[in-house]
């Protein structure tokens, strides 16, 4: 897939929220690439960190429609950063085998 | 006056239970080899060929299957990775972990049923009508909508809660939104409820049991070695949604609530909690919203298998499943499923994403096992 397309795609579904809203204003103040973002961010962390298993799998588990969240693992500091189109950043650290991975 | 009291004590006590101290009793593979035709059939319905690399993940998607009878396991599989020690994400089977606590809370006389939320939490005014059990109940009347993948996100309260302006202080973001309904006067499936009944009872038990309490309480008593709860930014566990651990030790969950919340004989739950969970609540017999014919119907966290004549319900989800079957359930496909009469509990861990899973032949295949066995 070519780098352009997730953005392309991102912009399609940011004007077909900003479309929907027109009609059916949002009730929630968080945008809809952060919630992709953070269901990215915490999704992934436990996924890793939690569950024990790898980015390969944590990435296919947390995919939605579109796929435009990106993720990195800093495993030094149990940390998950996932970014929409290279914004909307959020992220969340794993605490410990019995209290798991909390948003940032 | 003193033998009056000893004679009640046998009432109120744990008959011998099945609870198993250290791992599971281990029969699977005697069992496989003994009735090969039986758990052949159980791996028909929990592991038919499936593509795992369809972009669309669909098909039965099963990452491990155990089923417990008699307090033996008698059949158990996973697919790679998954294996036995494996954590796995329960999502709202996590519910019946939040009820439990609250069992034990009430057991141990932190907490009433009957108290209103404010008695424990801090909330806005109107909220202090709804009373614990409304929360138990998904009765809360608070005005939320629950969806997920397949509406739009950004309406949605849950994906709100969990992911957005929420997440912080879950159980302060769900109080706060305005009543729908009369607290009590309604069912309706949210999460928001749970995790504001996660607080009341964090709020009550924390001070006694130090902030580990599902650890004190409840995980390490049934012996679970794999048990993550996870927790908002201000330390509420995410009792509608973030509790991991192993089928095996799902297992135990099932198992303490087969055994009416006693474990190696002493009670867990208070006497009666366990029958008055597993009740269709009076939401959902007079006023149930978003809820369909043919769909499990709500006890207190817990799906019962029971008609709802009052909603023109004739039929109960599961039919090759007694009556009496109970059944914690999570998102794609994690399930726990207590069936009292056969002393059978069913846990299945998957990643399924569409609706092709034949969760009434499951049961269907393990009670022909165990009536074998």
């Amino acid at each position: 897939m070519s780098p352009t397309r997730p953005a392309l795609l991102g912009l399609l579904m940011l004007a077909a929220t900003l479309a929907g809203c027109a009609k059916d204003p949002a009730k929630y103040d968080a945008p809809l690439f952060a919630l992709g973002s953070g269901f990215s961010a915490k999704s992934v962390c436990s996924c890793i960190f939690v569950t024990g298993r790898d980015e390969a799998f944590c990435r296919d588990q947390a995919r939605v429609s579109p796929d435009v969240a990106r993720f990195k693992v800093d495993h030094d500091q149990k940390l998950v950063t996932s970014k929409v189109l290279g914004g909307w950043k959020q992220q969340a650290r794993y605490v410990d085998d019995q209290l798991g991975c909390v948003m940032q | 006056m003193l033998l009056a009291l000893l004679l009640l004590l046998p009432a109120l006590a744990c008959p011998d239970d099945r609870s198993p101290d250290g791992p599971w009793p281990d029969d699977h593979a005697a069992v496989a080899r003994d009735h090969a035709d039986r758990v052949a059939a159980l791996d028909a319905v929990f592991f038919p060929d499936v593509d795992w690399d369809d972009p669309d993940r669909a098909g039965v998607r099963t990452d491990g299957a155990v089923v417990i009878h008699r307090g033996r396991v008698v059949y158990e599989r996973y697919r790679d990775p998954w294996g036995p020690g494996d954590r796995h994400l329960t999502w709202s089977v996590s519910k019946t972990v939040a009820n439990t606590l609250t069992g034990i809370a009430v057991h141990e006389g932190r907490l009433s049923i009957d108290d209103s939320v404010c008695a424990h939490v801090q909330a806005p005014d109107a909220a202090c009508a709804i009373r614990v059990v409304d929360l138990l109940e998904m009765s809360s009347g608070l005005d939320w909508k629950e969806t997920y993948e397949h509406d739009p996100p950004t309406t949605s309260s849950v994906l709100a809660m969990l992911y957005g302006q929420g997440r912080d202080d879950m159980a302060a973001f769900v109080l706060g939104h305005p009543l729908r309904d009369a607290p009590g006067s309604t069912w309706m499936y949210s999460s928001g409820d749970t995790n504001a009944l996660s607080a009341v009872v964090g709020a009550v038990m924390v001070p006694a049991h130090g902030e580990r309490f599902p650890w004190a309480v409840l995980f390490d008593r049934l012996g679970m070695t794999t048990s993550t709860f996870e927790r908002d930014g201000v330390g509420t566990y995410v009792g509608s949604s973030y509790w991991y651990a192993s089928a095996r030790d799902m297992g135990r969950l099932g198992q303490l609530w087969l055994q009416d919340g006693c474990w190696a004989g002493q009670r867990l739950l208070p006497e009666g909690w366990v029958h008055d969970s597993t009740r269709v609540t009076r939401g959902a017999r007079e006023r149930p919203l978003g809820s369909a014919p043919g769909d499990p119907v709500q006890g207190r966290l817990v799906w019962l298998n029971q008609p709802v004549p009052e909603q023109g319900h004739m039929h109960p989800a599961w039919p090759a499943a007694p009556p009496d079957t109970f059944a914690a359930l999570g998102h794609w496909g994690q399930s726990i499923i207590v069936v009292p009469e056969h002393d059978l509990v069913v846990v299945r861990i998957a990643d399924q994403r569409d609706d092709s899973f034949d969760r009434d032949g499951s049961l269907a295949a393990a009670i022909a096992l165990a009536e074998s066995l």
